[in-house]
């Protein structure tokens, strides 16, 4: 549908958007399906961000995460009277995001199976620590997740952070399960040796903790 | 079993893959060794660590907001499916390869953007004989001068083409998704059936003809319907803003897409006018006279010559074919 753009996009979108601040998600929702183009505005200053971000953690390509991002809010303005949300809004619209990436991966034909190097080991890491605190063990395997290889990093994003089963990406992409497999193996062998065997003493409190927990439940059956 | 196994049964363990025989494998690595256990405690809190992943990246929202209207108000088309006279492809091949090779080193990074979403088709001198089979299995015939923008994939709750001309469809049944198209006037929206569209680029009236089923012709800016069934028609008379429902369409209207004449009484000018335009020739007749006879008869799937030697046998006339590939239809008289 073409709009008339003087009618969509003549107003000073600034001046009222201050107003739509305490808009709920579900009523800009409906005022969007009303074809209120300041609502569309508040949806975009409220979720475009978070929208290019879970494409670009997932590709390590922002170029293409804010192309992604963009089909994402054309299309939630053409399909704004047919949008049916069942969760919540950002959970539709993080959904929506995630199939245009698979759509996105499939249409580059990647070769997954193909042995991709492993990165070296960031310099940092090399110095022997052994009192880590869990932010600097976070930080750093967030850096290792940066650094791995594209077609890994895309397999175990999508698998971690999407929690798209195997069989789903398997069948998204194309690829067998076995690959995915290999690739989440690799992907993991690699966040742990960044990690090597210094585990934060935190962390033992915490694992410390949960198998305190689990044997209080247990206790009940 | 190798280590690397195992970490790939710690893996599927945490993604909630492991199958039950698997865990057992699982839990006798654990047992066997404290370097072991050490080794997954490494792996369960780098996949714990993982999981809140993200990356932060600067945006500019406002350039950002302005190619997202660009793109609502003005979708970029891919005029890549334009139909040429055969001998010329050979040249615009050449030509491409080349553009290509030039633009190649630049172009890689575009290229690995993904293939538009929508594809356009034209026709310039004629109807064309081969549909355009859509994503869902829709099939479109267009006529001539006219064009087609479809969708390669069916995304979304409905199925929409956008059609400047005249087509004739085929729907595939989906009733989860509407089969919409889109004409510069109005929108025609179906469920299943087969019918054609017809608004001539900077017409006045936008047809629609219902073969089989059911369809609903929406004018733009309008808040009337009409809905049609088989073998009805409707028209959007769009400066007169009026919609018009005939039981009865012009028994021709389609003849473009059939190649089936039916001619009842029809006065002979008539009847040569849906001749020249299936055809795409000229018949003149060097006696007048014979322009008002009525004329009978059914022509399907004939030839051009076909339907002159019944012409000529049914009003006793002479065809001869001049120099400007024009038929002149000599002497003859009613029956």
């Amino acid at each position: 549908v073409v709009e008339k753009p003087g009618a969509f996009f003549g107003r000073q979108f600034h001046l009222l958007f201050m107003q739509n601040t305490s808009s709920t998600d579900s009523e800009l929702l409906l005022r969007l399906k009303q074809d209120d183009d300041l609502a569309f505005r508040a949806l975009y200053d409220r979720f475009y961000k978070y929208l290019v971000v879970t494409a670009n953690n997932i590709l390590g390509d922002g170029d293409a995460a804010r192309d992604l991002a963009q089909d994402v809010f054309v299309e939630l303005w053409k399909k704004r009277a047919a949008i049916e949300v069942q969760s919540s809004l950002k959970s539709y619209l993080r959904r929506a995001v995630v199939n245009k990436t698979l759509n996105y991966l499939k249409a580059r034909r990647i070769d997954y199976s193909e042995p991709e190097r492993l990165p070296e080991k960031t310099s940092q890491l090399d110095s022997p620590y052994t009192q880590l605190e869990t932010t600097d063990l976070e930080r750093i395997i967030h850096q290792a997740i940066a650094a791995l290889p594209e077609r890994c990093r895309v397999i175990f994003t999508l698998c971690r952070l999407e929690n798209l089963p195997h069989k789903e990406i398997a069948e998204q992409l194309g690829i067998s399960t076995k690959t995915i497999e290999n690739q989440m193996t690799r992907a993991l062998s690699a966040l742990r040796e960044v990690i090597g065997p210094h585990v934060s003493p935190i962390f033992l409190l915490w694992l410390l903790g949960q198998m305190c927990l689990c044997a209080w439940v247990f206790r009940f059956f | 079993m190798k280590e690397d196994q195992y970490i790939s049964l710690l893996q599927k363990e945490l993604s909630g893959h492991l199958a039950p025989e698997e865990k057992a494998a699982l839990d006798g690595w654990l047992a066997a060794s404290p370097e072991h256990r050490r080794t997954a405690q490494a792996l369960r809190q780098a996949w714990e660590l993982s999981g809140s992943f993200s990356q932060d990246l600067e945006l500019d929202m406002e350039a950002d907001f302005e190619k997202i209207k660009n793109r609502i108000a003005a979708p970029a088309e891919k005029p890549s499916a334009k139909l040429v006279p055969l001998q010329r492809r050979w040249l615009l091949r050449a030509a491409a390869a080349l553009v290509l090779l030039a633009v190649a080193p630049f172009a890689v990074k575009k290229f690995m953007r993904p293939a538009a979403t929508y594809e356009v088709v034209f026709t310039k001198d004629g109807p064309e004989k081969e549909a355009v089979v859509l994503a869902d299995g829709s099939k479109v015939w267009l006529n001539a001068n006219s064009r087609l923008r479809y969708f390669s994939t069916v995304v979304g709750e409905e199925r929409r083409v956008r059609l400047e001309g005249e087509a004739f469809f085929e729907v595939a049944r989906d009733e989860a998704k509407p089969f919409v198209v889109e004409t510069p006037s109005g929108e025609v929206t179906v469920l299943g059936t087969s019918f054609s569209v017809k608004e001539a680029p900077g017409g006045n009236v936008l047809n629609v003809n219902v073969s089989s089923g059911k369809v609903k012709l929406h004018p733009k800016g309008g808040s009337g319907h009409l809905i049609l069934t088989k073998n009805e028609a409707g028209a959007f008379f769009i400066n007169d803003n009026k919609l018009e429902k005939s039981a009865d369409p012009s028994l021709n209207s389609l003849a473009w897409h059939t190649r089936r004449l039916v001619f009842q009484n029809t006065p002979l000018k008539d009847a040569l006018q849906a001749i020249e335009g299936l055809y795409g020739v000229k018949v003149e007749a060097e006696n007048n006279a014979i322009l008002n006879c009525p004329l009978t008869a059914t022509f399907d799937q004939k030839s051009m010559e076909g339907v002159l030697a019944t012409l000529q046998a049914l009003l006793g006339a002479d065809v001869e074919k001049n120099a400007e590939g024009r038929y002149l239809l000599k002497g003859g008289r009613c029956e």
